[in-house]
């Protein structure tokens, strides 16, 4: 079931970001902490370009920490401030662009999706049993949440550079589900040097180039296969639901491995010739994988470890740094065990997981604006989850308290640190519930799939 | 801590308890609405004694330096300037400034004027969300006629570092002078005279005479705004030496230019606005107003009062006054809650000695009535003086109107008027003066019941907490769709076949979905709504009559208009549970967001807003026995009525007033009002109030012949 006036309603979120970039005035978005950090922040990547303009490192200093590549891109922009707009409306005016191919490329993967789930469940003859639950066209939802997600609005306006973060991350997703091994290592290498945190998404990329996108648990077909082999089922009929069951192959995650190291070469080789004369890659590295890696700025954001950072005792902020950053860890392997028929799904959980646990997190990076809208690809599958409607309005009220509590805290003077940081709590818990809600509900669906066989 | 917090939470949830408090709230959701008024009424009764915090203030410890010269001086500073009054004719704004600045410079402080124009009306709702307030400041040029002029001095502080300040504001009307106008800039003189020659001062001292032909407010805030906006550009600096005019008529002489630009002390630690205001006949003492609701229900710190209070009371021996409601000071009802009250707390007491609830009935009656102004005027989100004006800058400010019971020719009371009033404002200085911090340690958040007696926050919170407190229940239990027997009878059933449940497939859960669509057009409507004024203010010359019935028709139109574009409520087929179920959610989230914002807003808004969702349920809706059902809808049509915004106004106009006319411009004026002062209450109105009572009318004329209705009878 196609999502009717798909075209226009995806043209109209278009249009309404051009319209708040081009006459929506100074919005003073770039400010709020919700949207901007010290890494995505486009007043940082002007100073940057600035003192690269002036033969300086633009690693100098603590202002930049950003990839050298985004200077050299979007650094001639900044300097260029048109009369009646706001200093920053030709990146904006790219970040639209920007947006606009990721929801298309996320709708194409949809419809990768999409067609890989009707062939599972042809395979295992459930096409009908299913039939009356809802079928919706997957792809179409996911990008046009994408499109329509305020936050993402809020940040393809408010001149940051995640857009282009969740860009590389949707190539790379896109990549590996058409099985595309040269476009997949070309966004990982990009999204990891950008942001670092993408790289645990190698696991699903490995598992999405080898086994193919989501499909039911190899368990359910063996299921079918046995069953189909007790009755009297011709020999032929059999073997075709056994190809159901996708074997791993090696050709295309080989493909893959080389493809990436080329990119990797490549991109670290347009760094050094962006920082040529003006600063190493040692200074590059410490200012932009130390820094996120270290927590260095504790200004406060949405997220929760500002406000750990800046009370830890000094002696065993070591320790804590290391288990934050493990705790990421921690949680790839189990869940890749759990859900490796779901390399798709899997790659959501994972950047919902970075979304919480990162260090500067914002709405722009994967939050709100690129998690939301990979939840959407798995619609039909999460139809039966539970406490959505909470869930909804959960965060419907925790981003409208943040920025008053921010206000209160910063400006009024009559709130403290806690009240914000109090939204940002909720707002994990609500990430956290999340997370839980649907894994179980991915997991509920495929019990179910396996009790409709073997009924 | 927070983390063991949590068994016993889940202890209770174990035992049942969860369970048990879930059917509680469900059962009492209307009960809880009365416990919150009776909670609200108690608040006077649970008022505290205001206490001192802050140590370093240490009120009173010095001996008063204010003396009966400086009363003499302020006699001379007087006499000077109704001179200069009485010879200037027209225009004696610009002598007056002339005449003050003479003084202060004749003391050896710094003085500098500061010109600014009217403050034009704007469409500014969201001004106080926008943090920076670093409006342009705009520059009276030489051909503008009608301008105020400020004249400050500074004294700097000899013990200082100049990086904090005081301030002190006298102001005056230079159009219209009158006499205890003047007397008040004498104080103001004498008290500035006084602190030019101290010793002890560590801040700056700014006195700022403010010229309030234009109203204080425009004449405090202009000032403010060019203190904390200092212009940057060069050709600006050019002008600014330009702009001062003024002065050429005092003396014309050029090598006194730099005593012309703008001067700046500190960052400002307290600021302090006194005025002495019109004889009193009746009253056997000289008594002080105190004033300090800001913009949007800020108050100062609740230190800043303790001090003026202790002062003027134990020192000074003036009596403190808050405003109140007069009306509620000889309400009959009132005076039986009282009575009510007194006695159920002299039982209480006699149970157990600690519970000191039997306030006596006058003081009741009388904190109620300053209860009920404070609350008014937190609510309104207008400052009730030039002290807003502070407050948006983060500076802790209070203005006090001296009401004397003296007859201004009265020599002899009015130098003793003057020695009193000298000393209290001497004493607030110096303990301003001995901090070290900023104000932080009283409270931010408090209502006031006398000038001494104060609810904070976590008491206050309680009737609110209590209105609040069934909403996400009920949310949750409609949106579920189920009630909780059933609920209960399902998870038996699902214990029993595990494996049916699973494949029985409910696909219910995300059916909220066109309920929040619905909700998410009334809100785009609603901001829409808001927003039209800013475009009918555009229109030239259009009265308030008019303004209105073209607000009232675009909002129809545009309504129509979405309705059109996404469809009707009813054309989806939204249950009407979940409509109510999004409605309440919207509605604890905005009253939520509220209590952060203005608190007073949130709390009067609940009283209305809650039982109108609530109550709410479709006219055609069956299932009740005839009597309830009719009462239910008469009180839902009812609430109905009282919830829309105009015909609230009306009652509320006609009761205080008693008169009954219909008038819709009246709406737009107290609107205007609202938005000119970038009050929240304006965006509580029309982002959470008005959208919840479209909402409501939708729930009240739902069709109620759902298919899911149908099935769910059925079953």
């Amino acid at each position: 079931m196609a999502i009717r006036h798909y075209w226009p309603t995806a043209a109209a979120a278009v249009g309404f970001r051009l319209v708040l970039v081009l006459f929506g005035g100074d919005l003073h978005l770039a400010s709020r902490p919700e949207v901007s950090t010290p890494l995505t922040s486009l007043r940082r990547l002007a100073e940057g370009y600035w003192l690269k303009q002036a033969s300086m490192s633009p690693y100098s200093g603590s202002m930049y920490h950003g990839s050298p590549l985004l200077l050299s891109v979007l650094g001639p922009l900044t300097n260029s401030r048109p009369d009646g707009h706001h200093a920053h409306v030709y990146c904006s005016l790219i970040f639209v662009a920007v947006d606009f191919l990721a929801a298309m490329l996320i709708r194409a993967t949809g419809q990768k999706l999409q067609t890989a789930r009707n062939r599972s469940l042809k395979s295992l003859d459930l096409t009908k049993a299913l039939s009356n639950t809802v079928n919706i066209s997957a792809g179409d939802v996911a990008s046009l949440i994408y499109l329509w997600n305020p936050w993402a609005i809020v940040t393809c306006v408010g001149s940051c550079t995640s857009p282009i973060e969740n860009l590389m991350v949707v190539i790379m997703i896109y990549g590996a589900c058409s099985r595309l091994a040269p476009l997949a290592a070309f966004g990982y290498a990009m999204a990891t040097h950008l942001s670092l945190y993408p790289a645990i998404l190698i696991v699903p990329v490995i598992l999405l180039l080898g086994y193919g996108p989501d499909a039911p648990p190899p368990k359910v077909f063996l299921l079918k296969g046995s069953s189909a082999s007790k009755s009297d089922v011709p020999d032929n009929d059999k073997t075709i639901r056994l190809r159901g069951v996708q074997q791993f192959s090696w050709k295309p995650v080989l493909h893959f491995i080389f493809w990436l190291f080329i990119w990797t070469c490549y991109v670290l080789l347009l760094s050094s010739v962006v920082l040529n004369k003006v600063g190493g890659f040692h200074d590059m590295f410490e200012k932009t994988y130390g820094f996120i890696l270290t927590v260095k700025d504790l200004s406060p954001n949405i997220g929760v470890l500002w406000y750990f950072f800046a009370e830890v005792f000094d002696f065993f902020r070591s320790f804590f740094l290391i288990v934050f950053n493990m705790n990421i860890i921690f949680m790839v392997l189990p869940l890749a065990i759990r859900l490796k028929h779901r390399p798709c799904f899997l790659a959501f959980v994972y950047t919902a997981i970075v979304a919480i646990l990162k260090s500067y997190p914002s709405v722009s990076y994967s939050l709100f604006a690129l998690y939301l809208g990979l939840l959407g690809l798995f619609a039909n599958e999460l139809a039966e989850m539970q406490f959505t409607f909470f869930l909804f309005f959960g965060y419907i009220g925790v981003s409208l308290l943040s920025p008053v509590m921010h206000n209160l805290w910063i400006w009024r003077g009559t709130g403290n640190a806690n009240f914000y940081f109090a939204t940002g709590l909720a707002y994990t818990c609500l990430q956290t519930v999340l997370i839980v809600e649907s894994v179980s509900s991915m997991i509920k669906h495929d019990r179910k799939l396996r009790l409709l066989v073997t009924s | 801590m927070g983390a063991l917090s949590v068994y016993p939470v889940l202890l209770c949830y174990d035992l049942g308890l969860g369970e048990l408090a879930f059917r509680f709230l469900m059962r009492e959701q209307d009960a809880l609405h009365y416990y919150s008024i009776i909670a609200l009424f108690l608040l006077p009764s649970l008022a505290k004694n205001t206490y001192l915090s802050e140590n370093a203030l240490i009120p009173g410890s010095a001996n008063p330096l204010f003396s009966t010269e400086d009363g003499i001086e302020a006699n001379r500073f007087m006499k000077g300037i109704e001179a200069v009054v009485g010879d200037s004719i027209g225009g004696s704004g610009i002598d007056m400034a002339n005449f003050i600045a003479q003084q202060i410079e004749d003391l050896g402080a710094e003085v500098c004027y500061h010109r600014f124009l009217p403050h034009s009306k704007h469409f500014q709702p969201l001004k106080f969300f926008t943090s920076t307030t670093n409006d342009m400041v705009i520059q009276p040029n030489s051909t503008d006629i009608n301008f105020g002029i400020n004249t400050i001095g500074i004294v700097r502080a000899p013990r200082g570092d100049g990086k904090e300040a005081i301030v002190l504001v006298t102001p005056y009307n230079s159009q219209r002078v009158q006499s205890n106008e003047l007397l008040s800039l004498a104080l103001g003189f004498s008290v500035f005279s006084l602190l030019s020659r101290a010793a002890w001062l560590s801040k700056d001292v700014v006195w700022l005479s403010a010229d309030s032909q234009f109203g204080e407010y425009a004449a405090v805030s202009a000032w403010l705004n060019q203190y904390h906006n200092p212009v940057f550009l060069s050709h600006t600096v050019t002008l600014d030496t330009k702009i001062y005019g003024a002065n050429h008529r005092y003396d014309g002489s050029s090598e006194k230019k730099g005593f012309k630009s703008f001067k700046r002390a500190g960052t400002m630690a307290a600021a302090l606005i006194f005025k002495v205001g019109e004889t009193r006949r009746h009253g056997d003492r000289d008594s002080v107003m105190m004033y300090a609701e800001a913009s949007n229900g800020q108050m100062p710190n609740l230190d800043l009062l303790n001090v003026i209070h202790y002062l003027a009371v134990h020192r000074q021996g003036f009596r403190v006054n808050i405003a109140a409601f007069s009306s509620l000071l000889s309400s009959a009802w009132l005076r039986v809650i009282a009575e009510i009250f007194h006695t159920l707390g002299s039982v209480l007491r006699k149970i157990n000695p600690d519970w000191k609830l039997d306030i006596m009935v006058p003081d009741y009656v009388e904190g109620t009535a300053n209860l009920a102004n404070s609350m008014y005027n937190q609510a309104l989100g207008v400052p009730t003086g030039s002290h807003g004006a502070f407050r948006d800058y983060q500076v802790d400010a209070v203005s006090l109107e001296f009401l004397p019971t003296f007859h201004v020719k009265n020599e002899n009371a009015k130098s003793l008027f003057l020695l009193r009033g000298g000393r209290l404002i001497e004493g607030v200085v110096r303990s301003v003066n001995n901090l070290l911090e900023k104000f932080h340690q009283s409270f931010f958040l408090y209502f006031l019941t006398a000038p001494s007696k104060f609810i904070s926050v976590g008491v206050y919170m309680i009737p609110f907490a209590l209105l609040l407190a069934p909403l996400p229940i009920v949310a949750a239990a409609l949106a579920d769709g189920r009630s909780m027997e059933k609920m209960v009878d399902l998870v038996d059933d699902s214990k029993a076949d595990g494996s049916a449940d699973i494949l029985q497939s409910k696909s219910g859960s995300w059916k909220w979905l066109q309920a929040a669509k619905v909700l998410l057009v009334i809100q785009l409507w609603a901001v829409l709504v808001s927003l039209i004024p800013y475009y009918i203010t555009q229109i030239p010359d259009c009265t308030p009559m008019q303004s209105a019935l073209i607000w009232i028709m675009l909002s129809i139109i545009i309504l129509i208009a979405l309705y059109v574009m996404f469809g009707s409520p009813y054309s989806a087929g939204v249950e009407w549970k979940l409509l109510k179920a999004t409605m309440i959610t919207s509605i604890s989230i905005g009253l939520g967001l509220m209590s952060i914002i203005n608190f007073a807003t949130a709390q009067l808004g609940a009283l209305i807003v809650i039982p109108m969702s609530l109550f709410s349920r479709p006219l055609k809706a069956s299932g009740m026995n005839f009597l309830p059902r009719a009462v239910l809808l008469a009180s839902n049509v009812a609430l109905a009525v009282l919830g829309f915004p105009p015909a609230m106004l009306l009652i509320m106009k006609g009761l205080s007033k008693g008169s009954w006319i219909v008038d819709i411009g009246d709406f737009w004026v107290w609107m205007e009002f609202l938005w000119e002062w970038s009050s929240a209450t304006y965006l509580y109105i029309f982002l959470v109030h008005l959208p919840c009572w479209l909402l409501c009318i939708n729930v009240l004329l739902h069709p109620c012949h759902q298919p899911g209705e149908a099935k769910m009878k059925q079953e």
